[in-house]
């Protein structure tokens, strides 16, 4: 289910006349703490972090418990086997764990490179290998004047000019940043996979379709972009991401839009994750990626 | 194979027929007096014996028996007897026109069979609805609703209101075969779910067969649902209309030459986004929301013997908000039928039907600089003879077959990305499947046992045209399954073909003049399947047809029941017990891809499933207070490879009790009180119980995998609504006016139809908690008032 047919289906929701929400409280049915890691690290020299912290109630409305006794290494590797090309990243307080260049233009690797994460937290070790992918040719950010339409208002908004690599397995990940606002809700999670929401598009080489162009916009509470202002700064990247981190990320997509959608709700899903312990062979939340950046920003002048 | 089947046929045939041969035949059709419409299931009978029988979908009856004197009498409840002094020596056709019972107060059938044909016929696990009761029932929103209706009926279930489709006995929507007038209907609702797509002033009654699925009918595992059209007026001129809270309706039924051809025309319309225009802003000028569908019947009756039918059906839905995006759907249907008597007791009917569903979504205002645009579409042509021999009154064999071409056409489609536009089109889809079918009924030791049993015998071949995909192993049991070989196929060659035989089997034992004691078994295959994982299905949800990677799906049911009249048939009660057993049932991977995906088989995961339950009702069919009471005790599990650990869960759709109360009270002349009472235990979701925090995203996360493993609260409401006939005194006007009030959700109870957590409102900043919440979404929350006026005139 693409994410704009679900929002289609969701602009009709208001001539279900009778509809409402209410709250209700859940007992907890929290099992226990597991060990989470975020290692989202790309190709550009500057330092590089990995988050180790804990799952929670999913009710908790808590910052997550950070996990501080553990080392983390991510080194280059061959078919599976460590190169002597290796990364340390050290503890820097808070469960962030933190690589930064021994010289400016050392980065961890290229597009092509595979990598492995090692983690050894107690007696526990765990690993998980992936390789950098391409990114796509990033062009400009522009500012077009839109008239007002469903759900939008009159306005200056923001669009990714950004083209898919010719060759279809493409996937991408695209950040905005407006105003040092990073845009992290829900529908702002903007996932590009060979220019068009999915593989099944069969889509290649092509510029990103029109609405992952424009999800690099900040949203209000009712999903509706919100107009540019003089001064404001958009940053954008588009970080490469494997096949394995475009389907986690689309189950993420799915699941944290999901309940918003009433009958059209999709089951929950766990999001595979790639790093696994090395004794039980089961995977442990969160996801490693090696991301090929490419950023840009820009300013509406005055 | 086939040839086989028809050798048979024909030996069978031909044997039966010799033996009965210095018997007469009667034959003929029975009919409502007033405006020549057909009745269905209407009894014949000599009276004095136990000979008899009811009459088939056409009205039609043939009776052999020995020569000699005979009072022939025809019934049907709610409408006066006719007897007829007959001296049978030859054959001879008898009509009859039955008048309405000249009832005092205008008392409600909530039968529309013989009175105790619940204990005398072999068919069980079948429930009959006529209009006469459905209109009757509260409403939602006022808007009668075949589909609604049936849900108050023991083993019909729904995941739950506004949802499309309904459940039978365990299975899921796509297994009930949907038909109008012989063709099928793909998605029976319109908004979504909220109304079905029959317009009630065009149908003339509707059956549900849940089990014991006669061999005549099969293409899905789990009930078939028949909806029969009138055939319209053929005395006079009658003009039927109403106007209600959604729709607006107008029905023009006539004689096109008296007796012999009549028609019927009916249509209606929302008229929602009409009321609203004046209020709509800029960004929503030009906003069309409307559903409608129209109804067309005709017949022409060329002999005795020769009597043709043509009916259509065109219904759409469609949403487009401003002039940025479109949304449309709908059915169509065309059924061509011709009835012949080859002789007084071969009845045939030959059918010829086309029916499609299609989808068109589009968005964007520059077609030439960023657009999509996106179209789909199930097309199925078919060819259907059936014939009945009545050889006796104790002997009746059917026999015929189908054949049916499908086109899918998943997605044709393109995207304008900045002025690049590249095709995301699906590759279309071709199938045949085909089937014979021979069907045997017989009354055995005077009427004490009777049987049904037959044989379907179905074949589905998916044809070529299209590149063939080979998967290989899911990396992980439960992920989708990577391609790993592609083949080009000629366009009519057999990619891949089934063949199944479908026994089916009633027995119905009479102990005594009141009881009955049945049991039936069936096997049912499914070829064609609907793919949706969403909790409700949605209009965008495609059908596909068994592939290289998709199996048919295949169940058994095994049912026995008693039925027992009590107070001169006032009474009918029944207890059926069922258990089922489900194979190759299609589930999804977790984050299943399903539209506009070339690979979609490769999010498809195969799984069983097993339902059993016990179904008990009581209808009180006669008396100024009548109505029934269903209660439903049932279990509906799945088991597929990948999905809960690898053992048994509940299905979405699964409810431990389900219990109805439905009763109509004739207040006075002129006002008849309906009630309705649901109460159904709450169907299961799959919620998270923890969370991480993942590049600025707080994700759910599912402990353990189990699937549905939260049941969200019971469900139950309460709907009254008074019907005003005309004053008696007006009743022989030919304006004929009715009012109905109704209230929906009397107690204005918030039923959940899901419970889900999500993230709150606000945007979240990095650095500080993201917060969560569990919502339950209730669909309707609170009480529904509705008026509507309908009216008749002749």
């Amino acid at each position: 289910m693409k994410p704009s047919f679900r929002l289609l289906l969701f602009a009709l929701t208001p001539f279900f006349l009778f509809t409402c929400e209410d709250p209700v409280t859940l007992d907890s049915r929290f099992e226990g703490p597991e060990l989470v890691v975020e290692a989202w690290v790309n190709n550009i020299s500057e330092p590089q972090t990995i988050t180790l912290s804990e799952t929670q109630d999913y009710y908790d409305n808590r910052l997550p418990t950070p996990v501080t006794d553990a080392q983390i290494i991510i080194c280059q590797t061959e078919n599976q086997v460590p190169t002597a090309n290796c990364f340390i990243f050290d503890h820097a307080g808070s469960g962030r764990y933190v690589w930064t260049p021994a010289v400016a233009g050392q980065v961890l690797g290229e597009v092509g490179t595979e990598f492995g994460l090692g983690i050894q937290r107690g007696d526990q070790q765990y690993a998980s290998i992936t390789t950098m992918k391409r990114t796509a040719l990033l062009d400009s950010i522009s500012f077009q004047f839109e008239e007002e339409s469903l759900g939008q208002d009159e306005g200056l908004y923001a669009q990714l000019y950004a083209r898919d690599q010719v060759g279809q397995g493409d996937a991408y990940l695209i950040r905005s940043t407006i105003n040092d606002t990073l845009l992290v809700r829900p529908l702002e999670l903007n996932l590009a996979y060979d220019a068009t929401f999915s593989p099944g598009t069969n889509a290649d080489g092509i510029t990103f379709i029109a609405p992952i162009r424009f999800f690099i916009n900040k949203q209000d509470d009712n999903g509706s972009p919100i107009p540019l202002v003089a001064g404001d700064k958009v940053a954008v990247e588009v970080l490469s991401i494997s096949q394995e981190a475009y389907l986690f990320l689309r189950i993420v997509q799915e699941q944290v839009n999901n309940g918003q959608s009433g009958l059209f709700d999709l089951p929950v899903a766990n999001s595979p994750g790639n790093v696994f312990n090395v004794d039980s062979e089961e995977s442990i939340r969160g996801f490693f990626n090696v991301a090929a950046a490419v950023r840009a920003e820009r300013v509406v002048e005055e | 194979m086939r040839k086989l089947y028809l050798l048979t046929l024909l030996l069978v045939t031909l044997m039966t027929s010799l033996s009965a041969q210095e018997r007469v035949t009667v034959k003929g059709y029975v009919k409502d007096a007033s405006n020549g419409e057909t009745l269905i299931g209407a009894t014949v009978y000599l009276n004095g014996t136990t000979k008899g029988t009811t009459t088939n979908e056409y009205g039609f009856y043939s009776l052999t028996v020995d020569p000699g004197n005979y009072t022939l009498v025809a019934s049907y409840l709610g409408y006066d007897d006719q007897r007829q002094e007959v001296e049978l020596l030859g054959s001879s056709t008898i009509d009859f026109e039955l008048g309405e019972a000249g009832t005092l107060l205008n008392e409600i059938v909530v039968t529309a069979e013989e009175e105790d044909q619940n204990v005398r016929e072999v068919q069980m696990s079948v429930e009959n609805l006529d209009m006469s009761t459905i209109e009757r029932l509260p409403a939602l929103l006022g808007e009668v609703d075949v589909l609604r209706s049936i849900q108050l009926l023991p083993g019909v279930s729904s995941v739950g209101e506004g949802a499309a489709g309904f459940n039978v006995r365990g299975g899921s929507i796509d297994q009930n075969l949907v038909i109008l007038d012989e063709a099928p209907v793909f998605n029976s609702s319109h908004l979504f779910g909220f109304f079905s797509v029959f317009n009630p002033d065009a149908v003339k009654g509707v059956k549900l067969y849940k089990g014991g699925i006669p061999a005549r009918y099969g293409g899905r595992l789990s009930s078939i649902l028949d909806v029969r059209m009138k055939e319209g007026n053929n005395k006079q001129l009658e003009v039927q209309g109403g106007i209600g809270t959604i729709f607006s309706r107008l029905s023009v039924e006539a004689p096109i030459v008296k007796d012999k051809s009549s028609f019927l025309l009916a249509g209606r319309r929302s008229y929602i986004d009409v009321l609203a225009a004046p209020f709509l802003g800029d960004d929503l000028a030009g906003t069309k929301l409307n559903f409608y569908d129209l109804t067309l019947k005709t017949n022409y009756k060329f002999s005795d013997k020769d009597q043709l039918f043509l009916s259509g059906y065109l219904g759409r839905d469609v949403f487009a908000p401003g002039d940025q995006a479109g949304f449309s759907w709908g059915n169509t249907t065309g059924t061509l039928r011709w009835n012949h008597l080859f002789n007084d007791r071969l009845f045939s009917n030959l059918t010829f039907y086309y029916s499609d569903y299609d989808y068109a979504i589009n968005f964007g205002d520059d077609p030439e600089q960023d657009a999509f645009d996106w179209d789909a579409s199930i097309v199925n042509l078919s060819a259907k003879p059936e014939f009945s021999y009545f050889i006796t009154p104790d002997n009746i064999i059917r026999f015929g077959g189908q054949g049916i071409y499908y086109r899918f056409e998943p997605a044709n489609a393109i995207a304008v990305s900045d002025g690049e536009e590249v095709d995301i089109s699906i590759n279309n889809q071709w199938a045949i499947e085909s089937s014979v079918f021979l069907e045997n009924e017989r009354s055995l030791f005077d009427g004490k046992v009777k049987l049904n049993y037959g044989l379907r015998a179905s074949y589905f071949a998916y044809l070529g045209g299209r590149p063939v995909y080979e998967f290989g192993e899911a990396p992980v049991e439960g992920l989708g399954r990577p391609v790993i070989g592609v083949t080009q196929t000629e366009k009519g060659e057999t990619i891949k073909s089934w063949f199944n035989l479908e026994p089916r089997a009633s027995v119905q034992y009479q102990l005594n003049q009141t009881s009955s004691l049945k049991a039936s078994y069936q096997r049912t295959a499914q070829y064609i399947h609907l793919l949706s994982n969403t909790t409700a299905s949605i209009p965008l949800d495609i059908w596909t047809p068994s592939t290289n990677n998709i199996e048919p799906q295949l169940a058994d049911q095994f049912a026995i029941g008693y039925f027992r009249n009590f107070k001169n048939n006032t009474y009918e009660a029944s207890v059926e017990l069922y258990y089922k057993d489900f194979r190759q049932l299609i589930d999804y991977v977790d984050g299943a891809d399903l539209v506009l995906n070339e690979l979609v088989e490769g999010q498809v995961l195969e799984g069983d499933g097993r339902a059993y339950g016990a179904e008990f009702q009581v209808k009180k069919v006669k008396g100024r207070f009548n109505g029934w009471v269903s209660y439903t005790l049932a279990k509906t599990e799945r088991l597929t490879p990948g999905v809960n650990n690898n053992e048994y869960y509940p299905s979405r759709f699964d409810q431990l009790h389900n219990f109805n109360v439905t009763g109509f009270y004739d207040l006075s002349e002129r006002a008849t009180l309906s009630a309705t009472f649901v109460y159904n235990t709450g169907t299961p979701v799959t919620l998270a119980s923890s969370g991480y925090y993942q590049l600025g995203f707080f994700v759910p996360h599912n402990e353990g995998g189990g699937r549905n493993n939260f049941r969200i609260p019971d469900y139950h409401r309460l709907d009254v609504s008074i019907t005003l006939d005309p004053k008696k005194e007006n009743a022989n006007k030919r304006w004929k006016g009715q009012w109905i009030f109704g209230v929906y959700n009397l107690y204005g109870r918030r039923n959940a139809f899901t419970i889900s957590g999500t993230q709150s409102e606000g945007r979240p900043i990095i650095g500080q908690p993201i917060m969560t919440e569990s919502n339950q979404l209730s669909v309707v929350g609170s009480i529904i008032p509705s008026i509507s006026y309908n009216f008749k005139f002749k």
